[in-house]
């Protein structure tokens, strides 16, 4: 970092302080008037000296580092309680810096004065109004001073959260997030929410090797973060802000996700909030308005790397110690990584990794190569996918969620469902109801079976088929049309090099697979998913049975793969209504037919009357006709018993007409193990194999520039720069191919 | 040439010695030193130099050469006997030592080091995996939430979906 001397002083001005005024920690402080005390350093001086105007940021150089856009820091939250408003910046970094407030008793009258603060000037500067070092209302960022350099060594954090239940009952005090991850007594399982996440310091005053760390006790003096970008909430004059500091976010701790409390709301009041906009609850039966999110340790850790600084995740462990003397380098220390422009992202170290962070080298913060100045990336990357739940739509069938039991009832039931309407009843009512009758086995769109115990649902009730039901047929409406489960594949279970992660721990010679119920199988990229937490997402469709899993990487859905899940039953039925009109239609005609008999018999009588008459008239011709019309009237008759045999045979025989509903579904897929397995292919090396044989005789293949004078050992060359050998042409290209075949240094 | 270059070319000396070191040892441990003179009796090859030197046992142990005047180290290639008991060795420049310091300064594209001491992320062909044969590890989610049918208790995952019908009320 370059500070900005024309604002801060020349670094050899600098005013070396006793951290926090009685500790022995040295850190430099600005000089904004040439002066020699630390009264030169107090943001007040600044403005006099026109170096720190009001109503202005100040000096950016002065941050060491920066927040990057995963820290929620770049997306604060505000809230306008008393409209329940949400705004959300999106600034792609933040910058901060540590500063120190010397007199206690300012701050705490602000406190007690929060209500007072309704002046009308921007609350995003860092002065909220005008100083008077005699006011009881004295302005707590008079006295404040920025530290230009501070040892990285000299403060270790120790990760604290405030617990709480799905409905914000609170666990009522911050509890060490080793304590809480573990679930000690039970704290994570009564309280699996939080409400609040803090970086607690604990500060080494001492100058030898062992550390001797103390927690905060000076009461005149407090050690805090401020931020220093603009809030663009806070543009409008008439907000009002209820925060003493609108920058210095808490003094003696670092607040990493939450607020400082929960927070009233009423007239005309903005609070920020340093959560995700979604985390943000109302209450608005208190009165209030607070951040709550269910506990994700990687999350939180994440928030707390961005800051690049120490900090404990664990209060046991073998290496453990006591957080007076813990080395840092120790089990359970972690260390914030800042890309190489010293922007923090959430990445981090911890253990002896520690070591190879480039912060753990530094002696002051100073030796930070941020710069910001320099333009930074605006792509916002939240490398999350958010799943959301759909508001359920419900389709103009009813579907029931019910057991075996009922499935087996149902299918007994339509199968002997064919009383609709009461047989041979007289029909005196003529409304339009008694007309209506349906199939029971038509009205079932289908079935399906899912390997889930507890699908969402209401109260039990029969199972309407159309317009017939049994109450012996049970089931409760379906009262979700999906639903998302969640594998997990712990620390222990994820992708990791056994290669020394090397080109063996990737493709071609190690390759992953991660088989999911239901789905089938999904190749991993081992770059993408080697440490990362996978997740698996599989959202199931209750309407059509089918399944989407996605994977993820860290909460980033990387790919995805789709299935069935639901299981199609078939179920066969009387078609009831349709067996009722062919019964009713069969006896009709059978009494058709018998009624037509009758006709035809008392027909022929009358013909043959009519043709002995005709023949006692001496009329031959008519007798012959008549006697032609007699032969007629037999056929007929006989004709006539033959069709009446067929509609009582038709009438005794009516066919049962049987329906079958769903052909059935493959249900092999449901065989399988309900839960996703993650399947590695890793090479074999021969188990002759001598690394450090290996590396003497043949080199580890790499590709890097350098000289030859920074290795030791084998070192093999592609290309060489000769130049400044003096040599002959012929020992010239001796040399290269000597070089070229490997050489021992 | 003058009288006196020639005695100081006379003068040459060669430090014969031993090395168990590879050839392609930069900088190689030299022991069992021993100085001889060199008498000019024909032109030397600079880098191919041949060396007549009167006979003594113990350059038959050397291996190594150091001629100071040439400013090069040099491997005894062979070495054969003469009448009137003479000893010739045939030289061949060693320019790894010769040069060392300049070549440890040379920048260049390093493609295999030993004290890399494992594997990179760089391929690497001549590492000894066996072909064809994988070893094979699988692991389960920790953290099922997809329930199973639990023996002994009902199974009620099932969604019957009939039409919404109803009977028209009158």
């Amino acid at each position: 970092m370059n500070v900005n001397t024309s604002v801060y002083g020349a670094a050899d001005t600098w005013i070396e302080s006793n951290f926090l005024s009685s500790g022995t920690m040295k850190a430099k402080c600005p000089n904004f008037n040439g002066g020699s005390t630390l009264d030169s350093s107090t943001l007040s001086v600044g403005n006099t000296a026109g170096k720190t105007p009001h109503n202005q940021l100040i000096d950016r150089s002065i941050s060491f580092s920066a927040l990057g856009t995963e820290s929620l820091y770049s997306h604060l939250v505000y809230v306008n309680g008393s409209s329940s408003n949400i705004t959300v910046d999106n600034v792609p970094t933040t910058e901060f810096f540590y500063c120190e407030s010397r007199v206690m008793y300012n701050r705490r009258n602000v406190e007690e004065n929060k209500n007072y603060i309704n002046s009308n000037l921007p609350y995003n500067m860092w002065k909220e109004y005008e100083a008077d070092p005699n006011s009881y209302y004295h302005n707590y960022s008079d006295i404040t001073i920025p530290y230009t350099e501070l040892n990285p060594k000299k403060i270790l954090y120790v990760l604290q959260v405030y617990p709480c239940k799905a409905d914000g009952t609170e666990y009522g005090q911050w509890v060490f997030f080793g304590t809480y991850d573990r679930n000690a007594s039970n704290i994570q399982t009564n309280y699996p929410y939080i409400m609040g996440v803090r970086l607690n310091p604990r500060i080494d005053n001492t100058t030898t090797a062992t550390p001797n760390r103390t927690t905060l006790t000076d009461p005149d003096a407090l050690f805090g973060v401020a931020i220093n970008r603009e809030f663009s909430a806070l543009q409008n004059d008439d907000i009002k802000i209820n925060y003493a500091i609108s920058r210095c976010m808490m003094i003696d701790n670092i607040i990493i996700y939450g607020n400082e409390g929960k927070e009233t709301y009423g007239e005309n009041k903005y609070n920020i909030f340093i959560a995700r906009e979604n985390d943000i609850q109302f209450d608005t039966v208190n009165s209030l308005v607070y951040a709550m999110m269910e506990y994700d340790k990687d999350f939180i850790l994440q928030q707390a790397a961005c800051f690049g600084v120490y900090f404990r995740i664990s209060d046991q462990g073998s290496a453990a110690g006591s957080i007076t003397t813990l080395p840092l380098d120790s089990d359970g220390v972690c260390l914030g990584l800042l890309d190489e422009n010293g922007i923090g992202h959430g990445e981090y170290t911890s253990g002896a990794a520690n070591r190879d962070n480039p912060i753990y080298n530094w002696s002051s913060y100073s030796e930070s190569p941020y710069d910001y100045t320099r333009p930074v990336d605006p792509t916002q990357y939240d490398n999350t996918t958010g799943f959301y739940s759909m508001s359920p739509v419900w389709s103009c069938n009813r579907m029931y969620v019910t057991t075996e039991d009922n499935i087996m009832k149902a299918a007994q039931a339509i199968a002997t469902a064919i009383s609709l309407k009461p047989q041979d009843q007289t029909v005196t009512d003529y409304s339009l109801g008694s007309f209506l009758t349906n199939n029971p086995v038509d009205c079932i769109i289908s079935i399906k079976k899912y390997p889930i115990q507890d699908i969402p649902k209401g109260t039990t009730q029969n199972i309407k088929f159309g317009a017939y039901e049994n109450n012996q047929v049970q089931g409760a409406p379906l009262q979700t049309m999906h639903d998302k489960f969640d594998f997990v594949f712990t620390s222990g279970n994820n992708i990791f090099p056994v290669f020394g992660d090397s080109f063996l721990d990737y493709e071609p010679y190690t390759h992953a697979e991660l088989i999911i119920p239901f789905c089938g199988s999904v190749q991993l990229p081992m770059a993408d998913f080697m440490g990362a937490t996978i997740k698996v997402k599989l959202i199931v469709d209750y309407i059509t049975g089918a399944c989407t899993a996605y994977v993820c990487k860290n909460d980033l859905a990387i790919t995805s793969i789709s299935g069935q899940i639901g299981i199609e039953v078939p179920i066969s039925g009387v078609q009831g209504a349709t067996l009722e009109s062919q019964i009713v239609n069969a006896n009709l005609q059978y009494k058709a037919q018998q009624l037509a008999g009758a006709g035809i018999a008392a027909g022929a009588v009358v013909s043959t009357v009519g043709a002995v008459g005709s023949v006692a008239t001496g009329n031959a011709i008519g007798a012959i006709g008549s006697a032609g019309g007699l032969v007629g009237t037999v056929t007929k008759a006989m004709q006539h018993e033959v069709t009446e045999k067929a509609a009582e045979y038709a009438a005794t025989h009516v066919q049962v007409p049987f329906k079958q509903v769903s052909a059935g579904s493959p249900l092999v897929s449901g065989v399988y193990e309900y839960s996703c397995r993650l399947i590695i292919y890793r090479p074999i090396l021969d188990p002759a194999y001598d690394p450090e044989e290996y590396g003497h005789t043949i080199g580890f293949a790499t590709i890097e520039t350098g000289t030859l004078g920074e290795h030791s050992g084998l070192v093999q060359v592609s290309s060489v720069d000769l130049s400044g050998v003096p040599c002959t042409v012929t020992e010239s290209q001796m040399i290269e191919a000597a070089l070229k075949g490997g050489v021992y240094i | 040439m003058t009288d006196e270059e020639t005695r100081a070319i006379s003068a040459r000396t060669i430090m014969l010695c031993r090395t168990t070191d590879d050839r392609r040892v930069i900088n190689k441990t030299l022991t069992n030193t021993a100085s001889y003179g060199i008498r000019a009796t024909h032109s030397l090859d600079i880098l191919s130099p041949v060396i007549e030197l009167d006979y003594d046992s113990n350059i038959l142990t050397k291996n190594y050469a150091q001629i100071s005047s040439f400013n090069r180290y040099y491997f005894i290639s062979d070495i054969k006997t003469d009448i009137g008991k003479k000893i010739i060795l045939y030289l061949t420049v060693d320019p790894l030592m010769s040069f060392a310091s300049s070549i440890m300064n040379c920048p260049a594209m390093i493609t295999r080091l030993e004290d890399k001491g494992a594997p990179t992320l760089y391929p690497d062909n001549k590492l000894p995996v066996i072909p064809g044969v994988e070893k094979v590890e699988s692991t389960i989610a920790t953290n099922s939430r997809i329930r199973t049918v639990i023996p002994g208790l009902p199974d009620n995952g099932y969604i019957i979906t009939t039409v919404n019908g109803g009977v028209i009320s009158t």
